[in-house]
């Protein structure tokens, strides 16, 4: 092979193209237009003065030069050093503040002026006086400042980049501009309040909330019945054996926790987020939705997993406790969906799910056929199948012509068919409306399984 | 109208009305965020530039409507770019009205004072000083007080010397128009040539 082989110059996959990698030139002092001018200005009056014999232009360059000379008596050698720290918490909740921290250390025995510029996600809004501001720094002292605004919406938001410049002798020098490439500030959805009073279907652990359908000690009542042998003394029930002279023990059903998957169906996003305060879009919806779910199912005990159908697939470890649902809730952050996503597979998915008697619970707009197939698959498998509408009611197609509303009506019937014939299937499908949502299609799955 | 049409004309509106909001809002947000400081650091530079331009001609000139137009754009502008080359601009049309003027007066024979100079010069440094501060402040910066504390200390000080130097000139007028005009002249471009050098020279300089 020699040099010239075109099959070394054909290009690369990538399709950022090559180029050399840059670096930041080094930031150095240099003197601004007020400089020049205040020379220019000194030169020229002082020049026309001894010209013409005009005194008065003498008066006039004397504020320039003395001022010029008093600021520039002590100047700066070496620029500020600017740098951004990590605050202890770089997480916030949706609607909080998001900060960074920014340290900049004048090694100079002469005050400084910094100037700080930050740009920030349009997700952030930077508070006034914390993303433009200028503050004084002391001789050889560091100053710790913060760049700070609110988080609109959850998901990892980019705080940055922040430009640094100083200016020194009264806006004399200035340095060149330091360009800090800022953090990233991950914002915690803040997720409905949900609260659910049902037990689940299949209780599966060894200790929980929730009733089994086997006997053990607990205070879930299941019966009232005759003493056996081996019964302890203290289940007797008193006040029947009185009643009937013969010994009535209380039998209880054990109490046990369960596995919930939460299934996200990230394939398609539609309608436009306004942020915590504004509409939701598909993807708040389900993100806020599954967050409330799996904080409420993991600090009561159960054991709580999800699992991302769409283009990228993660999966978040089943777990429970208050720690699990915090990271959930990080997890949950970190979607995205793609605008060109990779279509999931439905089988991945399945495979994917645990065991056969935990509750699936499926966040889905009900778009995609592939969706359809997994809620589907899932219910003819014999599993506990609930299905969240998570479809904005106010996500509608924009309308292009006359027959846009329409079109759009037909379709609305065509999704309703389809939920009937879900429901067919055994899968309870249910818009998500926040508190207590789930209640009656939690109570209908446990009829049908303890029928 | 076709439905392709239809549909055009209504992206075309509602492209339209989502600009305009969003102009609206850009708007309220930046008068939301205006920072008081630099906007009066802009007040700074463009009423003493005006003020100069005024005082620099005579009252029949200063109250020409020309000459206000073009006093107060430069003015204004001086006040909106600090940062750039107006501040100059309107600094040298100050000067040359000062010179024309006092070359036209001098034949009327109205000279005037040495302490409407000394203001002159006070406006046009207050000026200069403030666009130095300001040039790279937006008008939505918010400011550490201290700022604006040393620099109207420094103000302070540069105009009180400048003062003094007035002052000094007043006194000392009868004997500086006793000098020869050969040596005045040799005295005045040996001075001249020594302010620039040193000015200049401290800007390379390295401690």
């Amino acid at each position: 092979m020699t040099l010239g082989d075109p099959a070394l110059s054909l290009r690369t996959d990538n399709a950022r193209p090559v180029r050399r990698a840059e670096t930041e030139p080094p930031v150095t002092w240099r003197r601004t237009m007020a400089l020049t001018r205040a020379v220019g200005l000194i030169a020229v009056c002082l020049l026309v003065a001894v010209a013409f014999g005009r005194v008065d232009l003498v008066l006039i360059a004397a504020p320039f030069a003395i001022g010029t000379a008093m600021l520039l008596q002590q100047r700066p050698v070496r620029p500020p050093e600017a740098r951004m720290t990590a605050l202890d918490d770089a997480s916030c909740a949706e609607g909080a503040t998001a900060a960074a921290s920014l340290v900049v250390a004048n090694p100079e025995p002469v005050a400084v002026t910094t100037l700080v510029t930050a740009a920030a996600d349009p997700w952030i809004d930077l508070h006034t006086g914390k993303g433009d501001f200028a503050e004084r720094i002391g001789p050889a002292s560091a100053r710790d400042m913060l760049v700070a605004g609110r988080a609109r919406r959850w998901g990892g938001h980019h705080l940055g980049p922040v430009h640094v410049r100083s200016i020194a002798c009264g806006g004399l020098l200035e340095t060149t501009v330091q360009r800090l490439p800022g953090t990233t500030v991950w914002v915690l959805p803040v997720p409905d309040w949900f609260e659910s009073a049902e037990s689940l279907p299949f209780a599966d652990g060894v200790t929980g909330v929730h009733r089994s359908r086997r006997g053990g000690d607990s205070g879930e009542l299941a019966e009232v019945r005759l003493y056996q042998p081996g019964d302890r003394l203290r289940r007797i029930d008193w006040r029947t054996s009185m009643r009937t002279q013969d010994l009535y023990v209380n039998a209880t059903l054990s109490e046990r926790d369960t596995d919930v998957t939460l299934i996200l169906d990230l394939q398609v996003e539609a309608g436009v987020s306004g942020g915590v305060d504004g509409a939701a879009s598909i993807a708040d919806l389900t993100v806020r939705a599954a967050g409330a779910v799996a904080s409420h199912y993991a600090l009561q005990g159960d054991r709580v997993a999800c699992i991302e159908f769409g283009a990228r697939g993660r999966r978040m470890r089943a777990g429970a406790g208050r720690r699990h649902a915090a990271a959930t809730l990080r997890w949950l952050a970190s979607v995205e969906i793609p605008p060109d996503p990779i279509p999931p597979s439905p089988e991945m998915v399945r495979r994917q799910i645990a065991g056969q008697r935990s509750l699936n619970v499926v966040f889905t707009p009900l778009l995609t056929d592939r969706a359809l197939q997994l809620i589907a698959a899932l219910a003819r498998a014999g599993r506990p199948v609930l299905c969240v509408d998570t479809l904005p009611p106010h996500v509608s197609p924009p309308q292009r012509t006359f027959w846009t509303p329409h079109a759009e009506r037909l379709w609305r019937l065509d999704r309703d068919n389809t939920v009937m014939e879900l429901r067919d299937l055994g899968v309870a499908v249910e818009p998500w409306q926040g508190s207590a949502s789930l209640d009656n299609v939690l109570a209908e799955l446990n009829r049908r399984r303890y029928r | 109208m076709s439905d392709v049409q239809r549909g055009l004309a209504r992206s075309l509106t509602a492209g339209a009305r989502e600009r305009l909001k969003a102009g609206r809002r850009r708007g309220l947000t930046w008068l939301r965020r205006l920072a008081p400081a630099p906007v009066l650091l802009r007040l700074a530079v463009a009423l003493p530039l005006f003020l100069a331009a005024e005082l620099a001609v005579p009252p029949e000139w200063a109250a020409a409507g020309g000459y206000i137009g073009a006093a107060a754009l430069l003015a204004l502008a001086a006040g909106l770019l600090p940062g750039g080359i107006a501040p100059l601009l309107a600094m040298l049309f100050v000067l040359v009205s000062w010179l024309v003027s006092g070359a036209l007066d001098r034949n009327a024979g109205d000279d005037p004072s040495l302490w409407t100079t000394a203001a002159i010069a006070c406006l046009l440094y207050t000026a200069h000083s403030a666009a130095a501060v300001t040039q790279r402040f937006r008008t939505t910066t918010a400011m550490d007080g201290e700022i604006i504390l040393t620099w109207g200390r420094h103000l302070g000080l540069v105009l009180a010397s400048t003062v003094v130097t007035a002052g000094i000139l007043t006194l000392f007028t009868a004997y500086f128009t006793g000098l020869t005009a050969g040596f005045a002249v040799t005295a005045g471009i040996v001075a001249a040539v020594t302010v620039i050098y040193v000015l200049a020279r401290s800007l390379h300089k390295r401690p």
